[in-house]
């Protein structure tokens, strides 16, 4: 990067190795070019919330929380409740996979995923900027407290600019 | 690079929702397939290069801001945040608390230079369109055609690598209560899975904060040791829990750096840095005297509150939705020398990990990014400069018919 200024050196020598075209793999042996495009896509936990949305026909249905192995069927909450209180292994050292490097859990492979029943606006529609005003477990602004727990300290941004915007556009976190 | 007309897929919308989206409809497609853009390989070369280098820029920019700390009050960035911030930047032993991904969209006639028009490193959206549903369109239509995309890959292989830095127990994935957020972050749930994490989700509001422990708890009361939270950093720091965040020990994708790489006055700090930079518009923190700009808010998304200017008369506006308050960047008109099929574009380069790994096309037939401006899917082909017979050419070296 020659353009870099005196004084501005790149973050680090990782960035340096940015090499165009896909991950590694092999080329086709066939292939005359570099291929750009994925070799193939595995969808498990999108196509659990996507299938249930699209099967929607009520608007007002509650969003629900459903537990998901890595495929994206769907099994007994409890396979993902014991995910998600995991038990810290007992000489506090992060477990590993077989193959190194991926921090898991005890008991991973169950996924809590997100249903949003009541922001979708039926088969095929865009929601433009449709915020539920409360998701039954949390208050849409503000924090309520039990025990020494509080919840709804963040969201309030967000609902919001949902509430400010215009018809045909959405307001959502993202950009 | 070309557009092209095609007839969409007969059943195009069931295809969409088959493979995991279905919000493709708003007042008229959002996903428009009745059209493409083909870009030769040469077209795409470019754009990876001009990325990856504007990526570069971006970080020196972020450390220039970080290690001057004069830009602070005029990019917005409340002082309590900085130690967070600067935490991040110097996290993972020196190199950064990492990231996962950004887009950034550039403008480009096929002709001049393609410019940085902005850059989303916190909460881009359009991913399940650029990684899946444009991949299964080409599968359907010309399989063995290519496409700047291993966006898929990437994120799969950029989770593990970002496995180490991640404490043990599940990685919560947090959005709003909206369709196109929970999409966009289960699909990256999905790809952590794919790539051995555990994972759960949590509602932006359901998000606890444990006072005895001092740490932030999903609604089941489990700790979130790591967060991908789709849900601007500025938004979080100035809500309720936004002062336990210099506290908390929770490992956030992406990480409170991207706060300064997502304001948009980077791109004046950019333009400070690197004047005349072939692939930067001159953009400055105060109006100055371009008759011509694009008048941005410092936070903003989605092309709101945008204002664009020629030659001292307002030519569009974005939605108003409240942003602003915290000040602007002006930056030149953009204008393409070439036409581009009097569509308004905005070509969405992905990075994974830093490094770039595809492309979204957005359509507007006003010259305003907005967040139902279409979504157009690309290909790359050899003869995507005009001549059909290069193509044939390319398609029998290729052995495909």
């Amino acid at each position: 990067m020659e353009r870099l200024p005196d004084g501005l050196p790149p973050r680090s020598e990782s960035l340096l190795a940015f090499s165009p075209g896909a991950v590694d793999r092999d080329p086709s042996p066939w292939s005359p070019v570099h291929v750009r495009k994925a070799a193939s896509i595995r969808l498990g936990l999108l196509l659990a919330v996507s299938a249930l949305l699209s099967s929607c026909t009520s608007e007002t249905r509650p969003p629900e929380k459903r537990c998901v192995d890595g495929d994206g069927r769907f099994v007994d909450e409890g396979q993902c409740s014991a995910t998600g209180g995991w038990d810290p292994p007992g000489d506090g050292a992060p477990e590993r996979a077989p193959d190194g490097g991926v921090a898991t859990s005890a008991r991973s492979g169950y996924h809590f995923i997100w249903i949003p029943y009541g922001a979708f606006g039926g088969v095929g529609a865009y929601a433009p900027g449709f915020l539920r005003p409360g998701t039954g477990v949390a208050p849409p602004s503000g924090a309520a407290t039990s025990g020494s727990v509080s919840h709804g300290g963040f969201g309030a941004t967000g609902a919001a600019h949902a509430g400010s915007s215009s018809a045909g556009t959405a307001a959502t976190a993202g950009s | 690079m070309e557009r092209r007309e095609r007839a969409p897929r007969p059943d195009w919308q069931r295809r969409v929702e088959e493979v995991g989206f279905p919000i493709h409809t708003a007042d008229g497609p959002y996903w428009d397939e009745s059209a493409f853009w083909a870009f030769t390989p040469g077209d795409v070369d470019l754009l990876e290069r001009v990325t990856a280098e504007l990526h570069q820029m971006t970080l020196a920019a972020v450390g220039h801001v970080i290690d001057t700390g004069r830009y602070w009050e005029r990019l917005a960035v409340p002082r309590e945040l900085v130690p967070l911030i600067a935490r991040s930047w110097e996290g993972a032993d020196g190199d950064g608390d990492p990231s996962i991904y950004g887009r950034m969209d550039l403008a480009w006639d096929g002709l001049s230079a393609p410019r940085l028009l902005e850059y989303n490193a916190d909460t881009p959206t359009g991913l399940v369109e650029a990684s899946v549903v444009q991949w299964h369109w080409l599968q359907d239509v010309d399989p063995a055609a290519d496409q700047w995309n291993s966006l898929h890959e990437r994120l799969v292989a950029g989770w593990k690598e970002l496995a180490p830095w991640l404490p043990v127990g599940p990685l919560h994935f947090a959005s709003l209560d909206v369709a196109e957020d929970v999409l966009t972050a289960t699909y990256l749930q999905d790809t952590a899975a794919q790539a051995g994490l555990a994972t759960s989700f949590v509602e932006m509001r359901a998000i606890g904060w444990n006072a005895v422990k001092g740490v932030f708890v999903d609604g089941d009361g489990v700790e979130m040791r790591a967060c991908f939270k789709l849900y601007p950093w500025e938004w979080m720091a100035r809500e309720q829990f936004g002062a336990m965040l210099p506290r908390t020990h929770t490992r956030f994708v992406e990480p409170a750096w991207k706060m300064v790489a997502s304001n948009k006055g980077i791109l004046a700090v950019l333009w400070e840095l690197y004047p005349d930079h072939p692939n930067l518009l001159p953009a400055f923190l105060e109006p100055g005297d371009m008759a011509s700009y694009a008048r941005k808010p410092l936070l903003s998304r989605e092309g709101a509150n945008v204002v664009l200017v020629k030659d001292g008369d307002v030519i569009a506006e974005g939605a108003d939705q409240g942003y602003g308050a915290e000040g602007h960047v002006w930056q030149a008109l953009w204008e393409p020398e070439a036409p581009t099929a009097g569509k308004h574009l905005s070509i969405g380069c992905w990075l994974v990990r830093g490094v770039p790994a595809g492309a979204g096309i957005r359509e507007s037939d006003g010259p305003i990014t907005g967040n139902l401006s279409r979504f157009v899917p690309h290909l790359v082909a050899e003869d995507a400069g005009g001549d059909p017979r290069r193509r044939a050419r390319f398609r029998a070296i290729a052995g495909t018919s």
